[in-house]
Parts: structure tokens; sequence; C-alpha cells
């Protein structure tokens, strides 16, 4: 099997050079015919996919000459699994999405020959990209000094906000304006439990998740993170996110929230969004990563009125894992030149870019107000009805398309101010590999799933759970983790700082 | 001694009788919730006696969208295809092998074990499926992969036949005048009904319960099945579950999350076939496995 991985890449390194050999010679003249196989994570019906692709090759066909698109859109829980198995098999795909989480960093895919060098590509035939996308974003796509993947135009970070239903706060007069430390969000739940005793005052997300509100950035996995950006300072060494003092610190208060009864009990095991428990009258408030524009975000998934207060100063921070969703050059693409000019037409035409994201005008989606920009879901359709999903934010579409379904009107002032707003961790751009401590990895994942969720939900007591966690951990070799992820940051640094 | 017998009854019973339950109360606790309304199950939790009685997760898995009862056709036909070609592909191998005359029998017993040791592993598959016969997206990715005959199942039925089936009988029916062919239709199959009852069941259950064919070569909405639609909400809750963090900010949204109405109702409407044909057979399972594992 081992060999097997090895020859397969080889041979198709081979014809790759083949292949470039061949469509450099008749570049000269016309292009010869060739369909681009852009793989997609999300939902769409094989008629949507089919008029999305139709469409999209009419614009490529006028505008590159002779190239047609073929969009293939794969569940998004499947996507890892299917991508490995086209890209192994030698499947045609040229553009694919990367980065998408920490088990398939840039890096990795770079590694396990899955992706090609963008660099000459890029120069020849990208120029609307590099004049669009920021350096400090493209840095996230990088390997060494090569591009390999071009990260998605979007907010770049997050914060992380307390969101409460807008007529809980008015009936208990809570100010959300006063509202910034933890100490602060816990009267509000004391408060909500006193006037509310049939509701849970705070719920997590599903499978637990319950965000602590520190600028931590996870540096792909959290064993060897950054614990808090704002803090750091130059030489600080990638450290266990469980050994830190702010996590013994938010699992005791949940510990304690817990037993006061201000959390939803068995939030570990939960498999309802918050947004849902909100919507059900059976949730006050939540704490959970902020998007641009988050209360118009949820009070739209809640259908009641939201309000929210960020909870971190300075709000937005930018972390390794903000950097995910990018499009890459998939290594089984027969001719990578054509896959950079389409690619570089998302960046460069906006009706090109438009229908990728959000399908076929009058079939996925109408105009709503061609001034400001807006479109709506066509009568009778919505999110959950829709034939095709709309996906931008992962290519470098740029933020003159149509402002996304459901958002305000204003999004792309709000996008990009919030971009601006972002503090970059230090190791934004940094891409990880784990294939060295690839069992370790996985058993770390074991002990982080047995003692995490229900930690930071308060079902577990610190006092006596977090050392056995910390020693689990050890056992399982998260020193060896952070050892060798240490190793390529320091490495990853050196070669970006000159 | 009587005294003790009955103890002794009254023991195991009430074992057998926990054992029952555990098996049923999960089972009747998901149908009593999927006719549950939502806000109600969310709410309250689950119970044995809906809160709010609705029929709302039904009318959204029937009405709403034609992929369930679509996926709920193509799961029944490929079922039946399936089991049936497995069932005369089965029957082919293994009766010859039952036959002490059979030439060259050592030769086709190896071909038959050597593929239960061995395996190309998942890629070479997959590619073999997709690059050389080409079976991505149609029906025949569900029917072929893996589940089309199983060497086990021929060895079961192999051992059944062999010893079920006298040599008397076979040369009697040949003294009649009867064919090779003839003596197969008309005395092994007969003899063969249980056994052929149990593997219709195994395979057919197989066949409904498949969704891993469904994963690997389906990516057109059109084909899927009940199973693969099933399981792909699930693993898009699972995706939302372990990403969390990062899909802050990204923009991108899962569509297709079931509500957990829904979930229910798709389950009991996934496993209602077999529900429906599990007590026919059983009869038959019974005989089956233990006339095939006894005399061996």
């Amino acid at each position: 099997m081992k060999r097997f991985r090895k020859v397969v890449p080889m041979g198709l390194a081979i014809c790759l050079a083949a292949g470039m050999y061949t469509s450099e010679a008749a570049a000269a003249e016309e292009n010869e015919p060739y369909e681009v196989v852009i793989v997609e994570g999300g939902r769409a019906t094989q008629d949507a996919m089919d008029a999305v692709s139709e469409k999209l090759s009419e614009i490529t066909g006028e505008k590159i000459g002779n190239t047609t698109v073929k969009i293939v859109t794969v569940s998004q829980g499947t996507y890892v699994d299917q991508l490995n198995m086209m890209l192994s098999s030698g499947e045609q795909v040229d553009l694919c999405l990367t980065a998408i989480n920490n088990a398939q960093s840039v890096a990795f895919m770079k590694n396990a020959n899955q992706l090609l060098p963008m660099d000459s590509l890029l120069k020849e035939y990208g120029q609307d990209i590099l004049k669009d996308v920021p350096e400090e974003w493209l840095k996230a796509g990088r390997v060494g000094t090569e591009q390999y993947s071009i990260p998605g135009d979007r907010g770049k970070g997050s914060g992380i906000g307390f969101f409460m239903v807008k007529d809980i706060a008015d009936a208990l007069d809570v100010d959300m304006e006063t509202v910034k430390t933890l100490d602060d969000v816990e009267a509000v739940l004391n408060k909500v439990k006193e006037a509310y005793p049939d509701m849970y005052p705070l719920a997590p997300d599903v499978g637990g998740y319950n965000p602590m509100p520190v600028a931590y950035d996870p540096v792909f996995g959290y064993i060897g993170c950054i614990p808090d950006i704002y803090k750091y300072k130059e030489g600080d060494p990638l450290v266990n996110f469980y050994e830190t003092e702010q996590y013994k610190d938010w699992t005791t208060r949940m510990y304690k929230w817990a037993s006061q009864g201000l959390v939803m009990p068995d939030g570990a095991n939960s498999t309802v969004t918050n947004k849902s428990l909100m919507a059900a009258g059976k949730v006050a408030c939540a704490i959970r990563n902020t998007d641009p524009d988050p209360a118009g975000e949820w009070s739209d998934a809640v259908g009641k009125e939201i309000v929210v207060s960020e909870l971190l100063n300075p709000t937005l921070y930018a972390a390794t894992n903000h950097a995910g969703w990018q499009v890459g050059i998939g290594s089984t693409s027969q001719n990578p030149e054509r896959a950079m000019q389409v690619l570089n037409l998302i960046a460069a035409d906006t009706e090109f870019a438009n229908t990728l994201c959000y399908g076929v005008e009058g079939v996925h989606y109408q105009i709503k107000d061609s001034e400001k920009n807006t479109i709506e879901y066509m009568p009778g359709q919505d999110g959950t009805s829709t034939e095709y999903e709309s996906i931008w934010g992962r290519f470098p579409q740029g933020f003159d398309i149509y402002v996304p379904l459901g958002r305000p009107d204003n999004f792309w002032e709000i996008v990009k101010d919030f971009n601006k707003e972002c503090v970059y961790s230090p190791a934004y751009g940094f891409s990880y590999d784990p294939s060295n401590v690839q069992n370790e990895t996985a058993a770390c994942a074991n002990v982080i799933s047995k003692y995490d969720a229900p930690l930071q939900c308060g079902m577990l007591d610190p006092e006596t759970e977090l050392p056995m966690f910390i020693e689990e951990l050890k056992a399982a070799g998260a020193d060896k983790i952070i050892e060798d992820k240490q190793k390529q940051f320091d490495e990853w640094k050196k070669a970006n700082s000159n | 001694m009587v005294e003790k017998g009955k103890v002794f009854q009254i023991l195991v019973h009430f074992i057998f009788i926990l054992l029952c339950l555990s098996c049923l109360i999960p089972f009747v606790l998901m149908i009593v919730s999927s006719f549950t309304s939502e806000t109600s199950l969310i709410r309250d939790g689950y119970s044995f006696w809906p809160g709010e009685f609705s029929l709302d997760a039904y009318k959204y898995t029937l009405m709403d969208t034609g992929a369930f009862l679509k996926g709920y056709g193509i799961s029944i036909l490929v079922t039946t295809a399936g089991t049936l070609v497995s069932l005369i592909i089965t029957t082919l191998y293994a009766y010859p092998l039952s036959r002490k005359d059979l030439p060259g029998k050592n030769a086709m017993s190896f071909f038959l074990f050597f593929t239960m040791l061995f395996n190309g592993g998942l890629i070479p598959r997959y590619m073999m499926w997709t690059q050389s016969l080409h079976i991505k997206n149609t029906y025949w990715a569900y029917i072929l992969p893996n589940l089309l005959m199983s060497a086990f199942y021929v060895i079961m039925m192999r051992t059944y036949m062999s010893n079920s089936i006298p040599d008397e009988i076979i040369d009697a029916a040949k003294v009649d005048g009867a064919g090779e062919g003839k003596i197969l239709i008309r005395i092994v199959v007969p003899v063969a009904k249980p056994i052929l009852a149990t593997l219709t069941l195994l395979t057919g259950l197989g066949y409904w319960n498949d969704w891993l064919n469904g994963l690997y070569f389906i990516t057109n909405d059109k084909y899927y099945s009940i199973q693969v639609l099933l399981n792909r909400m699930l693993l898009d809750l699972q995706f939302l579950m372990s990403n969390a963090s990062q899909l802050a900010g990204s923009g991108v949204q899962i569509g297709m999350l079931p509500t957990m109405g829904i979930k229910m109702a798709m389950a009991v409407l996934g496993i209602l076939p077999m529900l429906i044909i599990y007590p026919l057979f059983q009869r038959y399972f019974v005989q089956g496995i233990a006339i095939g594992a006894v005399k061996g």
C-alpha cells in the first residue's frame, strides 16, 4: 500500500509533465478543448450542477476559449473522504477546496502530493488574483515559499460574543453594552434563572461547543497552540491548550455554573444547535464565535430578535483556523494552466463569480435590487429548499459580487471593516502537516473527545478530571506533537522572516 | 423439584423480558418521538407519550421532498434486483462445490477462500470500479461492489447442501433421467429452501442497509437511496460538530440538517420494510442457520 502511494503520484507527475508539454505547444495557436472540473463542498442537485456548469462554460468559452467547466458538489460531511479518493485514484480534479479542516491543511495536502505548486502559473495567468488578494491572506496558502492554495474572500477572523434573546434582555433590563466580562455574564445568567425557571440560561452548541472568550489560536488542533494572541511575545513556545491556566479557569467556571443550574445539563451530547434551542424557547443565552453581522445572522436563524455583546478586547482576531476554506489546483489536473485561468476568472469576472457562488439567475436566485447589488431566493424557495446552496467565501471572488442571501445590504462593507479590525495571530498563514505524528494525533484526538466537551460544558469537575485529562494526553504523545509542531513552526517563521 | 423448576422458569423469563425491553424501549421511543412536535421535543426531550402530537415530521419527509420517496424506490429496486442476482450466483457456486464428484473442486474452493482473506484495498478497488467499469453515479454502484457475492454465504450454502441432500437422491434422479439442470431446479433448490430463505434475508438486509457504496460512488442526488440520504445527513451533522470553530466567519452553510423529529421519522420509514419482511422469514431463518451449523 505504501509503495503504491508513492508510485501513483510519480506516475501522475509523469502524465502531468507530458500534459504540460503538449498544452504548451498548442497554446501558441488556439486552446485545445478542455473541461475544468471544480470539486466543491455543499449541497446541490444534479440539475443545478448541470445548469450552473453550463452557464459557467458559456462564460469560459467566451473569455478563455474552448474551455468548459464542470461543477461536482460533494456533501460537506463526506467531502474530505471523497476528495482523497478522487485524487488518489487519479480522477480528474482541477480546482478543489483545501484546508477545510485540521486534517486537511494545505501543508498536509501538499506533502501528500494532492496539490500542484502555483507560483509560475500565478505569474502567467493569475494576475487578477495577485491584484485582489492581499499578501497577508495569500500567506495562508503557502507551504515554504511556494503558493499551493488561494484563500477565499470573506470575513477573515472572529470574535467571541454573548448572544441573548432580545425580549428576555429587555424584560430583565439587561444593557448588553455593559456585559463585557464573564462576571457580567454570570450576573445576567443568574437573573435569567430567577425570572425564567423553566428555561436554561445558557447552552452550548452541537456537540458541546462552548468557546471560551479568549483570543486563542489552536494552531491545528489545540495541542501546541498559542493561548492568547493578544499577549503573545516573540519567541513564546507553543503550549498544550488544556494545560493552560485559562482553560482551568474556564472549566472551573463552567462547572460552577452547571452546579448552579445556569447551563444546560448534558450539553456535550447535544445534537441540537443552540440557535434551535433558542427558537424553541428553551434557552435564553449562548456564547459563540461572532461573524460579520452576528446579530442579523442569529436573528434570521432563530426567528426572534437577538442581541450580541462582544466579550473580547480588541474584539476581533484571526487565527490559523480562520485561514481555511481555500481553493487549490488538484494534482490530477490534466491542464493546470487552464485551471489557473478559470481560477483567475473567478477573481476577474463578476458574472462568473456570481454564477459560481449563487447559481443561475432566474433559476436559483433573482435580483432584489440591482442598485444595491442584492438578491433573494426565488418565490417559494428558502435556504433549505434551494437546489443550489450558495458557496461564497471560498474563492478569490472579490467583494463586488451580490450580497449573500439574507444578509444586510451593506454586508460587504461590514466584512471589509471586520477584516481591517482583525488582529492577526502570529501563526496566521502557518500550515501544519501532522503526518509525522499521525498515531499520536489520533490518540490525542480520542482523549480530547472524551474530556474536552464535558469539561467545557461543566459536566466534569476540573479539580479531579483535568489532571487525569492532561496525564492521558501526555501518555498519548502530546509532547511529541508539540515538539513536531514547534519545529515546523520555527522553520516556517524563518522562511517568512526575510 | 417442581418448585426449583418454577423459580428457574421465572428467573429466565425475567431475564428475557428485560432483554426484550432493552431492545424494544429505544424502538418505541423512536416511533413516539417521530410523532411529537419539534418544539416539544427540544423543550421536554424524548418521552413515551407525545407531549404534543404532530405529523409534521412525516409531512416534511414525505411531501416536501420527493427525494425521500425516490430514495425509497431506489432502495427497493436495488434490494430486489441485488438479492435475486446474488442468490442465483451463490446457488450456482455453492451447489457444484457441495457435490463430491466435481472435478477441480479444490481449485474452485481456493478461488473462493482467497477472496475472504485478501483484497486489493480501498483505492485500487475504487479505481477499478470507477475507471475500468464506470459504475460511478449509476444503479450498478449499489448492486455490484462488495455485496453481490459473499464467500461466507457460499460456504454456508455449500455446507447446508452437502449435509441435507444425500447423494442417493441425486443418483436416483439421474437414474430417472434428469439432467444436471433439472436436478438443480427440481430437487436441490426445493430441499435447500430454508438456507435460501435465510440468505435472502441476510443479503436483502445487507443491500437495504448499505450506505458505503453510495458514499463512495454516488454524487448525483438523483441516485440517492434512502440509506445514503440518511447517512449524508448524519455526516453533515458530524462535520458541523467537529468543525464548529473552523466555520466561524466563513459563510459556510450546512443545509439539510435534520431536526430531531425528522431524523426519527426517517429512521422509522427506513426500517419499515425490514420490519414487515422479517417475521415472514423468521421461521426459515432459525431452521436454516441451525441445520447449517449443527450438522457441519
